[in-house]
C-alpha cells in the first residue's frame, strides 16, 4: 500500500534529516531559487544578523554593493562608527519590513519629515537612523540634508542590484502617529523623548508583514525590474519587549511570524528566496552553545557554520574562502562585533 | 638665553635661516635645528631622555644637516616642530572627497552629489580629519616628545602651497577645485581651528600660518615664498624658480614671533 511519504527524500524525514545528517553543512537544507555568483551585485539591509551575510558574502568574493562607502584612508574603527560598511548604506540597523518599506517609499518620493530629527542636548538624531552619526548633528538643517542624500543613495542602490538581502529582525516597532513613519528604535533611547500620545507601540502582525513585504518587492521592482529578493531571519532574541509579554515569549512570538511570512512570501514569488539561518542557529538539533553568554550574540563559529551552509548551497565556498571567515573574527573580536542599537535597550534593564 | 630645538623636513631651512637673519629680534632664546628631509625624524625616539635613533641611515642624514645626531631633551626650553605634513593639505583631501553643508559651494545634498563630494555630518568630518591629522609625522613626533617632556612643544602650520599650483593640476587638483569653488576660505579655517584644537588635547600648542601671509585661505602670497632655501649643509642654496611649497624666512620669522609671544618671551623692535 502506498502513502504521500513514499517517494519524499530523506532530509524530510526527522531522523534522516535531522537526528541522523551531518549537522555542520546540514545536506538539503537550502537549494537556491535566487543564484548568487560573484558577479551578483548584492545589497543587504536588515536586523543585526544581516551584517553576518554581507561580510560572509564580500569574503567570498560576492559583488557586494556599498552606496554610500567609507571616505579613502578611514579607519576600520571610525567608519565602523559612523556605520560606514555595515550595509550596503548607512540605513543602520532596519528591524522590521514596515521601516523598509517605508525607506522606499520615502526614497522614490524624496520625502523627509523635519519631525523625524530627535534633540539630543544641542545635537540632531535621524530618528530613522538615529546610530549612523553617534554625535548627532550640529544642526537639524544639516540632519535633514543627510537624510536627503541619503534616500537618493538607496535610490540608486536598489537601481543597480541584483540580489537585495533583507533579514527581518522584529515584529515590534514604534510609530510616530504624526507623520506615520517607524521609528529605528522608541524615542529616548538614542535621542528625543518618548510621548505616549504621539509615539504608539506596534507589533505587526503576519498580515501586515506579507503585505510589507509584497510592498518591498513591488517597490524594488519598480526601481529595478531585475531585482530579486533574499530573506532571511534574524536568530537574535529580543533585547526587550514593550508587548506586555514576558519577553521570552514576545520573542517566539515575533519570530515565529517573521518566519512565517518569509516562508510563505518566498513560496509565493519566483523572485523571492528564503534562506533559514534562523532555524540553523535556533534548532535544538544543536548541541553545542550557539549563543554568547547573553544568550543573544550568536558565537562566531555559529555564524560561521550558518554562512557554509549558505556558500556552499550558492556554490561560493571554495578552499580559499575557508580560511577566510576567520578573519572577520581576527579583527572585529568578540561576539559584540555586530552593530545592534536594539541592545542600547539593555542599558535600560531593569 | 633660553633654547628652542626646531625639528622639521624641508621646511626647517625657512626656520634656520630665520634664526640667523633675525637673531637679534629674540635676544631672550636661540633656535637649534635638528631635522632632515622626509620622514626621517619618524625613524627617531626618546629614550632615556634623548631624541635619538638605531638606524643608522636616519642618524648619518640628520647628522650631515645639523652636525649631530641626536640630542637631550634636557638641554632644551621648548620645541618647534614643523612641516611634517602638519598642513592644509591633509584638509583639501577630505574637503575634495566630502562636503559639509556649510561649505559656500554646498547648497544641498543634490549640489553636493552632483559635484561627486557626498555630505558628511561636521561631526564625522572632524572625527575624520582628527584621525589624518595624528597620523601626520609632526604630529605623531609632537606626542613623542610630549611623552618625554614638560617643555613648551609647538607645532607649526606648515605653509600652504603658492597660488601658482593653479597653473598645476596633478597633486594640487583639490586646492584648485575649492579655489575654484569658493570653499577655500571655508577650509582653511576648518583646518586651523581643527589642528589647534587637536593639538590643545595632545598638550602642544598649534602655531597656524600669520593672516597676513594667507590668500584666498588656501594659499600663500608669493612674498612669504620668493627667496626660500632648501635644506642644505651648504646655506643659502635657493629653491627653483618653480618650487610651490617652501616658505622664506620672512615666514618663518612671523611663524617665531608667535612662539616668542606664547612663550612670553622678548621680540626685539
Amino acid at each position: 500500500m502506498s502513502h504521500p511519504y513514499d517517494n519524499i527524500p530523506s532530509q524530510s524525514f526527522w531522523r534522516s534529516g535531522v537526528v541522523e545528517t551531518d549537522r555542520q553543512s546540514w545536506p538539503g537544507i537550502y537549494r537556491p531559487k535566487v543564484r548568487i555568483t560573484r558577479d551578483t551585485a548584492v545589497a543587504t539591509a536588515g536586523s543585526c544578523f544581516a551584517q553576518h551575510i554581507g561580510n560572509y558574502l564580500t569574503l567570498s568574493g560576492v559583488n557586494v554593493l556599498d552606496a554610500e562607502p567609507r571616505p579613502k584612508g578611514m579607519s576600520e574603527e571610525l567608519a565602523r562608527r559612523y556605520d560606514y560598511g555595515i550595509y550596503s548604506a548607512r540605513y543602520g540597523n532596519i528591524y522590521t519590513a514596515r521601516q523598509m518599506r517605508e525607506l522606499l517609499e520615502d526614497a522614490m518620493a524624496g520625502q523627509v519629515y523635519r519631525r523625524l530629527f530627535w534633540a539630543r542636548g544641542n545635537r540632531w538624531f535621524d530618528a530613522l537612523r538615529p546610530g549612523v552619526e553617534p554625535e548627532g548633528c550640529e544642526s537639524r538643517e544639516e540632519a535633514i540634508e543627510l537624510r536627503r542624500e541619503h534616500l537618493m543613495k538607496v535610490v540608486s542602490l536598489a537601481q543597480t542590484t541584483d540580489v537585495f538581502v533583507f533579514t527581518l529582525g522584529l515584529t515590534e516597532g514604534w510609530i510616530h502617529s504624526g507623520v506615520k513613519r517607524t521609528m529605528a528604535m522608541a524615542p529616548g533611547v538614542i535621542a528625543g523623548a518618548y510621548r505616549p500620545r504621539r509615539h504608539t507601540f506596534r507589533n505587526f502582525t503576519y498580515d501586515e508583514i506579507i503585505a510589507d513585504l509584497a510592498e518591498i518587492l513591488r517597490l524594488l521592482r519598480i526601481l529595478n525590474k531585475n531585482i530579486r529578493l533574499l530573506l532571511t531571519v534574524s536568530p537574535v532574541p529580543l533585547t526587550a519587549t514593550a508587548s506586555g509579554q514576558h519577553v521570552l515569549a514576545a520573542t517566539t512570538h515575533s519570530k515565529s511570524i517573521l518566519r512565517a511570512a518569509a516562508g510563505d512570501f518566498a513560496a509565493a514569488h519566483k523572485v523571492v528566496d528564503y534562506f533559514p539561518s534562523y532555524e540553523l542557529v535556533t534548532t535544538w538539533a544543536n548541541t553545542d552553545p550557539v549563543f554568547a553568554a547573553n544568550l543573544r550574540s550568536v558565537r562566531p563559529e555559529t555564524v560561521e557554520r550558518v554562512m557554509e551552509v549558505f556558500l556552499t548551497a550558492q556554490g561560493l565556498l571554495d578552499p580559499v574562502e575557508l580560511n577566510a571567515p576567520e578573519e572577520v573574527f581576527d579583527q572585529i573580536g568578540e561576539d559584540d562585533d555586530v552593530v545592534c542599537e536594539e541592545a542600547l535597550l539593555e542599558a535600560f534593564r531593569k | 638665553m633660553r633654547r628652542l630645538c626646531v625639528l622639521g623636513n624641508s621646511h626647517m631651512a625657512a626656520f634656520a635661516t630665520a634664526a640667523e637673519d633675525y637673531a637679534a629680534r629674540w635676544p631672550e632664546f636661540r633656535l637649534d635645528m635638528f631635522g632632515a628631509h622626509g620622514d626621517v625624524l619618524s625613524r627617531f625616539e626618546v629614550r632615556d631622555g634623548w631624541f635619538q635613533s638605531d638606524d643608522a641611515e636616519a642618524r648619518a642624514r640628520i647628522e650631515h644637516l645639523v652636525g649631530r645626531d641626536s640630542f637631550a631633551l634636557s638641554d632644551y626650553d621648548g620645541f618647534i616642530v614643523t612641516g611634517l605634513q602638519v598642513s592644509v593639505f591633509t584638509f583639501v583631501r577630505m574637503f575634495r572627497e566630502l562636503s559639509s553643508v556649510d561649505m559656500p559651494s554646498v547648497e544641498g545634498a543634490l549640489s553636493a552629489m552632483e559635484d561627486g563630494r557626498p555630505l558628511a555630518s561636521k561631526a564625522m568630518l572632524r572625527a575624520y580629519g582628527a584621525e589624518r591629522l595624528m597620523r601626520t609625522s609632526g604630529m605623531k613626533l609632537a606626542r613623542i616628545l610630549r611623552a618625554a617632556t614638560e617643555a613648551p612643544i609647538f607645532v607649526a602650520s606648515q605653509p600652504r602651497p603658492s597660488g601658482r599650483v593653479r597653473e598645476r593640476s596633478g597633486a594640487y587638483l583639490g586646492f584648485i577645485q575649492l579655489a575654484a569653488r569658493g570653499d577655500g576660505e571655508f577650509v582653511s579655517d576648518w583646518f586651523d581651528r581643527e589642528a589647534a584644537e587637536l593639538c590643545a588635547a595632545q598638550r602642544v600648542q598649534f602655531i597656524p600660518q600669520p593672516a597676513q601671509t594667507v590668500e584666498q585661505g588656501l594659499f600663500t602670497a608669493e612674498s612669504f615664498l620668493r627667496g626660500s632655501v632648501r635644506l642644505a649643509r651648504r646655506k643659502g642654496l635657493a629653491h627653483d624658480e618653480d618650487d610651490v611649497l617652501h616658505a622664506n624666512a620672512e615666514f618663518a620669522r612671523l611663524m617665531v614671533d608667535q612662539v616668542a609671544v606664547a612663550m612670553n618671551l622678548p621680540i626685539a623692535a
